[in-house]
């Protein structure tokens, strides 16, 4: 360093505690001041520090107190049930709107707005008897006309709702009969139609928001117990119980219900045992028995109605032979990868539908079997001829193949790629294992088969909304929905598959069962997928946190929640 | 001044590298379950039909309007979800960047002091510490013992704007591993102050020791140390997105995050090139400060 010359009698040290009071008198200030957050407020008549309980105090019902706080792993993304596609939307949702009928934890559908129906024509026209003194939160009253200008919305192909793809094909109308009256006639018999309603799209919006333009997505008017506060885009979300809540017996328990977005598991589970949270979902399954009973706090798992599996690419040259496909589901041990990655939280499939799904039915399990799977290779064509310890064909050629996976999309995903790599390492086929960040995966696997020659094996999950399995056989197994038209990413085709899902479709009752039966044996054997588990969800609470209902849809009712 | 090219070619790339990624915005929008006509439309509705440098002249518009539109996914308007994502940051970081600089010059000032003795080897430790110990470790450590032992501090802000209550801990974080590069550079520019001659010359001359140190030997200590907090406090204001993670702290580095994940193109453009013009500001007050210190450098 050169001299200093000249010095000047303001010191130093000056300038460092003037630094520091700046920066904490600003942080302070900043704290205190500015920085109001992005909100949206629902409906401007709501107190926000007023205890509401003033206005509730009828008869018997005891007033909604303290707050309610769960934590989330991803923030909602739309609050318009009619656009919404994701889990955390769905389940905001079903706090704020009610549909006219609804799922009970079985998947059971049961009457909500609507008391009762008929089904007429062979099934293509329903009769909803609708619940009369039920008024949304802005006032307006709930009735036939409510119902029909909903449905006529998500109908209007012109609007582009989301949604639209889930209700056109099936809907030709929807008329009012009285005021208490409603009819839905259908273009075809269909039998999921109920499910379709309880889906998290056929929630009732209030007609005058509706009407009045303003976007629904922020600014959310349902019939349901608690009503939006306030929305911080990424943060959290808070309702408040709705003080005329029709029905009385289940009237909202707490004032606020508060949902906070913290992406990380870790942190999530740190917050319950802070005691920061009430109520956490998914905690990882390695935690679930060592957190249950730590303090004041209980973990639960639940069967769900997804199940993980394995695609091919049946394009492929490499997986054209059955015995080839089945070797391979032969050669991976599933209750292995249960106990070891998602510690129990899981059972096995043995179909393409979960066995919570409604028309599951048994259609076989390919018991881990090392010994069978080298059989059905030597077969095939394949075994080990140079004694290299990988298999070959009569050309020479090695079985290698791509597995392709998603990390931290589903729970214990990437863990679940790299023990399939090296089951079937084991019995020959070597395995170059290739992980993906989910949107670019997705992006990729939803490519048309004659630009997906890279795709060969790729793990994907698929948890039908409606919870029924239509809309697991449909979408991932009907010919015509190859990828890019609809999930069937690995182009299964089987006609006499297409036609079972078409006969389910129309049919009603036991027939149905018996359609949706014999389609899930059928890909059962053709293999499509190396069939991998039905996956468990998790949640955390504290021990009073009560009338939690969780849904295999992957959907946690909170409406029902009390402190007990 | 150069700030005006640097925002425009920032600008660029910051455009050109989130459209090159690959995954499309309307996929993930339409959901798992989407039509191939459901995809197309969304497209359409997002815009993301047209050709890219039309994109670009409208983003640009946009930015330069401040008329900056709403998120793609969310539909909420973008200013409303950067600038309290914004001050939440700044708040986080003036705070962590004031203990970096307490904590760090005081130790630095007595390690040199005591230099080769046991308190400037327990210091250089805990320097040590500092700079290698990753950051969601100290997070998490702090958590536990505040939180989740003690429980006298929270872990997260639950609410709408977080108080100084909320602070503590994530400050702490960041403030704790900032404070040893710091120290670090505060000991050694100290160091080399103290064996300079005019320390001599002022000790000849009978200042008080107290003086001398304060005044003559860490004013000329002090212009790496600015740098190496400059450095830090820009790095601060990009969002320190571990640790808003851990916190569950509702930061900007976290929405820009969130945002790369759900190809939420306008949110992460306008959040990165806030980011790019305050790196610029706070450099041009670093440069500012060097001036202050040591006013040989003068400013062009």
């Amino acid at each position: 360093m050169v001299r200093e010359r000249g010095i000047s009698t303001s010191a130093i040290i000056g300038i460092v505690v003037v630094i520091l009071v700046i920066a904490i008198a600003g942080a302070y200030l900043a704290t205190r001041g500015g920085g109001a957050p992005a909100t949206t407020t629902a409906s401007p008549s709501t107190t926000t520090t007023a205890p509401a309980t003033t206005t509730t105090t009828t008869t018997t019902v005891a007033p909604p107190k303290g707050t309610l706080i769960v934590a989330m792993g991803t923030d909602a993304s739309t609050l318009d049930p009619q656009d919404a596609t994701d889990n955390p939307s769905e389940m905001v949702n079903r706090i704020i709107y009610e549909g006219l009928v609804e799922f009970d934890q079985n998947l059971n559908i049961k009457p909500m707005l609507a008391e009762s129906w008929d089904i007429k024509d062979n099934g293509t026209t329903y009769v909803f008897h609708l619940r009369k003194g039920v008024f949304f939160q802005d006032g307006t009253p709930f009735d036939a006309y409510a119902v029909k200008t909903n449905f006529d919305r998500v109908l209007n192909s012109t609007l582009k709702l989301q949604r639209y793809s889930l209700y056109a094909p099936i809907i030709s109308s929807v008329e009012v009969i009285d005021n208490y009256t409603v009819a839905f006639h259908l273009k075809m018999p269909f039998g999921a139609f109920l499910n379709d309603l309880a889906h998290g799209a056929g929630l009732i919006i209030s007609p005058t928001l509706i009407n009045s333009g303003k976007d629904v997505k922020t600014n959310p008017v349902g019939t349901g117990p608690y009503m939006l506060q306030e929305w911080v885009k990424g943060d959290h979300i808070t309702l408040v119980a709705n003080p005329n809540y029709w029905n009385k017996t289940a009237a909202p328990k707490f004032e606020k219900i508060i949902i906070k977005v913290v992406a990380d598991d870790k942190a999530r589970e740190n917050l319950l045992k802070t005691g920061d949270v009430d109520l956490v979902l998914r905690i990882p399954p390695v935690d679930v028995a060592s957190l249950n009973g730590t303090g004041n706090i209980i973990t639960r798992a639940y069967p769900t109605s997804r199940v993980i599996y394995i695609a091919m690419n049946l394009m492929n040259q490499k997986f054209q032979d059955v015995r080839v496909r089945q070797a391979f589901n032969y050669a991976v041990d599933k209750e292995a990868i249960i106990n070891s990655i998602l510690n129990g939280l899981g059972k096995p499939a043995t179909s393409p539908l979960a066995s919570s799904t409604y028309g599951y039915c048994y259609a076989g399990y390919y018991k881990y079997n090392v010994t069978l799977a080298k059989e059905l290779l030597k077969e095939a064509g394949w075994w080990d001829r140079d004694g290299d310890g990988y298999v070959e064909n009569a050309n020479g050629q090695k079985l290698e193949v791509n597995l392709w996976t998603p990390q931290g999309r589903y729970v214990g995903d990437y863990q679940m790629a790299q023990a399939v790599q090296s089951y079937l390492n084991a019995i020959g086929v070597k395995v170059n294992l290739q992980v993906w960040e989910w949107t670019s995966y997705l992006n990729e696997v939803r490519k048309p088969y004659n630009q997906s020659q890279n795709k060969e094996l790729f793990l994907m999950g698929w948890a039908p909304s409606t919870g029924e399995g239509d809309w697991v056989l449909r979408p991932l197994l009907a010919s015509w929905m190859w990828a890019p038209a609809g999930s069937n990413y690995g182009y299964y085709n089987n006609t006499q598959v297409d036609e079972l899902i078409q006969k389910q479709m129309v049919t009603l009752g036991q027939d149905r069962l018996n359609a949706m039966c014999q389609a899930q044996k059928i890909v059962y054997n053709d293999a499509p997928w190396i069939f991998m588990v039905e996956m468990y969800d998790t949640l955390g609470m504290k021990s009073n946190v009560k009338g939690v209902v969780y849904l295999p849809i992957e959907i946690v009712m909170l409406k029902y929640a009390y402190s007990g | 001044m150069l700030l005006i090219p640097t925002l425009l070619g920032a600008s660029i790339i910051i455009f050109l590298m989130i459209h090159f990624l690959p995954g499309d915005p309307a996929q993930i929008l339409a959901g798992p379950d989407a039509t191939l006509q459901d995809i197309q439309n969304m497209r359409i509705r997002l815009g993301l039909d047209k050709p890219l440098p039309v994109q670009y002249f409208l983003f640009m518009e946009r930015l330069l309007t401040w008329n900056l539109g709403n998120s793609l996914v969310s539909g909420f308007p973008i200013t409303s979800l950067i600038v309290p994502r914004f001050l939440n940051t700044l708040k986080l970081a003036l705070l962590a960047i004031s203990i970096s600089l307490a904590i760090g010059i005081v130790l630095g000032i007595v390690a040199a002091l005591k230099r080769n003795t046991t308190v400037d080897r327990i210091v250089m430790i805990f320097a040590l510490l500092g700079v290698s110990m990753p950051v969601f470790l100290l997070a998490v450590l702090l958590i536990v013992i505040f939180s989740i032992k003690l429980h006298i501090l929270p872990a997260t802000v639950i609410g709408s704007t977080p108080s100084i209550r909320h602070l503590v801990l994530p400050s702490l974080t960041l403030g704790l591993i900032g404070a040893a590069p710091i120290a670090r550079m505060t000991r050694s520019s100290m160091i080399e102050a103290l064996s300079q001659e005019y320390i001599k010359t002022s000790e000849a001359f009978g200042f008080s020791i107290r003086k001398i140190i304060l005044v003559y030997a860490l004013r000329n200590a002090l212009i790496p140390v600015v740098t190496v907090a400059g450095l830090n406090f820009g790095y601060l204001l990009a969002g320190a997105v571990i640790t808003e993670t851990v916190f569950a702290y509702p930061g900007l580095g976290r929405l820009i995050v969130d945002s790369i994940f759900a190809r939420d193109y306008p949110v992460v453009q306008f959040g990165l090139m806030m980011i790019v013009a305050l790196f610029a500001v706070v450099n041009t007050v670093v440069d500012v400060l060097y001036a202050l210190i040591n006013p040989r450098v003068r400013l062009e």
